[in-house]
């Protein structure tokens, strides 16, 4: 197929119950070249079984080393209107919350500039816009950031950080995700926007064990809102859950540490033997509420398969009070990177690092103590070492 | 930014001369190695310099244009060119 226009492939992506992708670049088709041109390529590469991308390195705005993915085309005379085709990533705000005013002027400037196609929002948590031209990425910084935005991490860098809604619209956040995530944003500017790393960092900050924003499984650093005392029991609504649900065996019968109990009257929880999970809160919100002594677990490690397989973040602090501007939080962060930049190669992630070289030396180096939550799995200590001069 | 810095012993460099040996570095190595911000870091940690004062001279550099950050599978600053894939604007 040449650019006629005709794209029979694409066309039965659009079949199906689920959105397609293709409906929608073909509304936006209508009014731009980009766009049309898109469909056009995407057609080709389908039919040649080939991509017709080139990766673009170098591109990007002045003194910034991310928020901008170089994309080329192999065919820029018969598709001009992708023979540039750039991403830009712009930066959030924390918990995704704009007003109208905002979006729109968001909306006008990448029309303006770009394809006016959007991926609301990436998976790594900014607002993707698709397809634009070298010479059109300064024009288009300096619009945001004169409307107060700023552009994402890509690379070897710290990614843009992400959070939750946390407390502006859940009950259940033990801290205050989206605060953490504005002040981390605005202490590593240097670390976002200029690439030091062996490779990315991810930061993603859920309010609590329901971890929307799923970061155990995507983030470098996950920071899950927890607390230390004890649940909060409401016996006189436990009754009232009693006469809707069958508690023994939805709640008592699925709690992971098996440490409830229910003997038709009233719940019991033996609160040192809970992991925290949320299952049971979850489950009867107007009966039991998390404690009062509030912070987060600080977990490690997660990414997904990329030069090594998957992995899933682990505990490295169990409890940390977080209240701002969160030094502790920011101490620590700095000192695994000073570990990680010290030793890690190439395109090593900090999990994967962990994993070659040992607890041992991470804990060494940023002084966090061993303790048994580390562990990942049962019957294993692979974290604990005794020095000779330790063993007596 | 003309500041003085210390390099091992009683050497004494300043700052432009610190960033003018980065650029060399990475000049060097073009087309040789691409040079991530942490191998110039630890190339001019070994000449005495600090990590902060690499990080600043490397900062000079890219917002002064001499150098570039890059992205080819992880993030390398090079002296900037005009890149094969590039397709020229219309």
């Amino acid at each position: 197929m040449g650019n006629d226009g005709k794209t029979p492939m694409l066309d039965d992506l659009e079949k199906g119950a689920w959105p397609s992708f293709v409906k929608e670049i073909k509304v936006a088709a209508k009014k731009s070249n980009t766009a049309k041109d898109l469909l056009g390529i995407l057609e080709r590469s389908y039919r040649d079984k080939v991509t017709h991308w080139k990766h673009g390195g170098i591109v990007g705005v002045l003194g910034y080393g991310g928020g901008v993915i170089g994309r080329y085309c192999d065919l820029p005379e018969e598709f001009p209107g992708v023979a540039h085709f750039h991403t830009v990533r712009v930066n959030p705000p924390s918990g995704f919350f704009y007003t109208s005013k905002a979006l729109k002027e968001l909306c006008d400037i990448w029309d303006k500039y770009g394809s006016g196609m959007t991926n609301m929002h990436g998976s790594t948590g900014d607002m993707i816009w698709l397809g634009t031209q070298t010479d059109k990425l300064e024009p288009i910084f300096a619009e945001i950031t004169a409307k107060g935005w700023d552009l994402g991490g890509s690379g070897s860098c710290l990614r843009t950080p992400s959070s939750c809604v946390g407390m502006a619209r859940c009950e259940f956040a033990n801290i205050d995700t989206m605060d953490i995530c504005h002040t981390l944003t605005h202490k590593f500017q240097d670390e976002l926007h200029r690439p030091a790393f062996p490779y990315k960092f991810k930061i993603k900050v859920s309010g609590c064990a329901n971890d929307c924003t799923a970061a155990v499984a995507r983030a470098d650093m996950s920071i899950i809102g927890t607390w230390r005392d004890s649940i909060r029991i409401d016996q006189a609504e436990v009754k009232n859950y009693s006469s809707k649900m069958n508690i023994q065996e939805e709640i008592v019968g699925m709690c992971p540490t098996k440490c409830m109990s229910f003997d038709g009257g009233a719940l019991k929880i033996n609160d040192k033997d809970c992991n925290r999970c949320m299952h049971c809160i979850n489950q009867m919100p107007k009966a039991l509420r998390p404690g009062k002594e509030r912070g987060a677990t600080i977990m490690l490690g997660g990414k997904a398969p990329i030069v090594t397989g998957a992995l899933m973040s682990w505990v490295i602090v169990p409890f940390m009070k977080l209240e701002a501007p969160y030094d502790n939080l920011e101490d620590l962060i700095r000192k695994l990177w000073e570990w990680w930049d010290e030793h890690g190669k190439n395109r090593e992630r900090i999990g994967e690092l962990v994993d070659r070289m040992g607890m041992r030396s991470m804990l060494e180096s940023t002084g966090l103590p061993p303790v048994p939550q580390m562990v990942k799995a049962p019957r294993t200590n692979p974290y604990v070492f005794w020095a000779p001069g330790e063993v007596k | 930014m003309l500041h003085t810095i210390r390099i091992k012993g009683d050497t004494i460099m300043d700052a432009a001369e610190l960033q003018k040996k980065v650029y060399e570095l990475v000049e060097k190595n073009m087309g040789k190695k691409k040079m991530k911000a942490g191998d110039i870091t630890k190339a001019m940690e070994a000449e005495g310099a600090s990590r902060d004062e690499v990080k600043a001279a490397i900062r000079e550099l890219v917002d002064g244009g001499k150098l570039v950050y890059s992205y080819f599978g992880g993030s390398f600053i090079e002296v900037p060119h005009v890149e094969g894939s590039a397709n020229p604007q219309q």
